[in-house]
């Protein structure tokens, strides 16, 4: 007997759309299991963490740029940085300049301003602490492939890198040069290479009620880590008693790293 | 048309089974995962948050280093944790693992040697100069750093009685650089409390300062013209040490 060909249309749609709808359950219970799990006791939704950076406490020890490359089995290669430290230098004919010899981890003692910029008239001259700003409107997620790259419900923008797959769009999108290349097993913490990583602000530290590991060393109280949503966080007391300001304002990124004491020139 | 039926059933069976089977069966979870390009944020971000501490913050050294503890709270470094010296302590908690200290000049000189750059009030000082090739420690107690060290000037008389203890010109070299350099030095000078001492020991003939002023702020006034303005040998006084000479009648 032969099958119409309306019939066999028929059915074998019927087939097809039935199987998808069948075979998608699994991965749909998956998701649903998953989307219920709270991560321990932390609840992320009664939390959303900002940061504030002060220039004009900042002492350019490097204690933060150490610590955070123990704490979080960062590269020690002044290549590999989740913070480092810049150093501003203004001039009295207006020109600017940069530096961050090894991102700033052994200091800025060691060769003095005076040897290094000799013969410039120094107007005036501060660091400045680099790190990533968890955007609130992240330009690495956006580009992100695979969706590897996700802010989290607390405000830190992690990276899933079992799901990365080393592409580096993020890394070109990030404003503020905070992404880099695990390049080998050395720094990794679930085991993969050559995907991209990023300062977490220590999530595994701040959920458990710790400072992340930068500002728990910062001398100079330079750093101030807290949580926006508490009105007595010490980051919510600086927001509403100074002024603060952010990164590259005009990439409408809405970094949640504050900064004070701030100048024209520094980007 | 049973066997019709029959066949679209069996081709809906058979459909079924080749999108069940491989998808529940074969396929690694991880490769499930991906779905329409997403990973499970929820999931990763609690991976993020299993990963072990290192720094284990200054209210765990309490625990045991209370001696330490008190002396540094009391200190200029009650701002600067523990770990920031002595390394993350994670290792130390785990085994006692003696903790290898780092106490050399450059150490201190990461905070404290001088640079442009630095805030101007945080203490900085020419580590070329300052107490020689030593270890800045010899003199400086880390967790209590200005103990034993000349007060922060200026300073004021109380609690104090033997001046030359440190302002002496034969004192051991640190306290030839501190004032009094100016107005005057210690040559031919003996009793500095006839100045510096108590009210009643001031020397009677210094102008006095009215009783209804009380000394708090000198300077509004001594130093308009309105009133008798300041001597040239009071340069870069303040009003905090007017009363160390000044009797208030």
């Amino acid at each position: 007997m032969k099958i119409s060909r309306r019939d066999f249309i028929k059915n074998g749609a019927k087939g097809l759309v039935g199987g998808i709808i069948v075979s998608s359950v699994p991965s749909l219970v998956r998701d649903i299991a998953a989307a219920a799990s709270v991560p321990g006791s932390y609840d992320w939704e009664k939390h959303y963490w900002g940061f504030v950076c002060d220039n004009e406490r900042c002492i350019g020890c490097g204690k933060c740029v150490v610590a955070c490359k123990l704490e979080n089995k960062v590269h020690w290669e002044p290549e590999y940085n989740r913070t480092w430290v810049e150093r501003y230098v203004f001039t009295e004919d207006d020109k600017v300049f940069v530096d961050s010899p090894n991102a700033g981890r052994d200091g800025f003692a060691k060769e003095p301003i005076s040897t290094k910029y000799d013969g410039l008239n120094i107007r005036k001259s501060f660091f400045v602490p680099k790190l990533c700003n968890q955007c609130d409107n992240p330009p690495c997620v956006t580009v992100c492939p695979v969706g590897a790259t996700y802010k989290t419900k607390d405000g830190v923008v992690l990276v899933d890198q079992e799901h990365c797959i080393g592409c580096r769009y993020c890394i070109q999108a990030c404003p503020y040069g905070a992404r880099y290349i695990l390049p080998d097993t050395s720094g990794t913490h679930f085991g993969q290479v050559r995907v991209v990583d990023k300062c977490t602000w220590c999530y595994h530290r701040i959920t458990k009620g710790l400072l992340p590991a930068c500002v728990e060393v910062c001398p100079a109280g330079a750093r101030v880590f807290g949580d926006l949503e508490d009105p007595t966080s010490p980051v919510r007391r600086i927001l509403s008693e100074k002024r603060v300001y952010v990164l590259k304002p005009e990439l409408g990124t809405e970094p949640k790293v504050y900064y004070i004491g701030f100048e024209k020139g520094v980007y | 048309m049973p066997h019709l039926k029959r066949a679209a059933g069996l081709l809906f069976l058979v459909l079924v089974f080749m999108f069940v089977v491989p998808r529940v069966m074969p396929t690694p979870a991880v490769l499930v995962d991906f779905g329409f390009h997403k990973s499970n944020s929820e999931q990763s971000a609690e991976k993020w948050a299993g990963i072990p501490t290192l720094y284990v913050s200054t209210s765990v050294c309490v625990d045991c280093h209370n001696d330490k503890y008190t002396l540094w709270q009391k200190g200029n470094h009650r701002v600067v944790s523990c770990e920031n010296c002595h390394g993350p302590a994670t290792a130390h908690l785990k085994d006692g693992a003696p903790e290898v200290l780092n106490t050399s000049r450059d150490l201190c000189g990461t905070c404290h040697a001088r640079l442009v750059s630095r805030p101007s009030d945080f203490p900085q000082v020419d580590m070329n100069t300052m107490g020689g090739d030593a270890e800045c420690i010899t003199c400086h107690d880390p967790h209590e750093p200005r103990a034993g060290m000349p007060p922060e000037l200026p300073h004021t008389m109380e609690g104090r009685s033997n001046c030359q203890s440190c302002h002496d010109p034969q004192a051991h070299e640190p306290f030839e650089q501190i004032p009094p350099q100016a107005p005057h030095t210690m040559e031919g000078r003996s009793d500095c409390l006839s100045c510096h001492g108590p009210t009643e020991l001031r020397g009677a003939s210094l102008p006095h300062i009215p009783a209804g002023l009380g000394g708090t702020n000198c300077l509004l006034c001594h130093t308009t013209g309105g009133v008798k303005p300041l001597p040239a040998d009071h340069t870069g006084r303040t009003s905090a040490t007017c009363m160390n000479c000044h009797r208030l009648n």
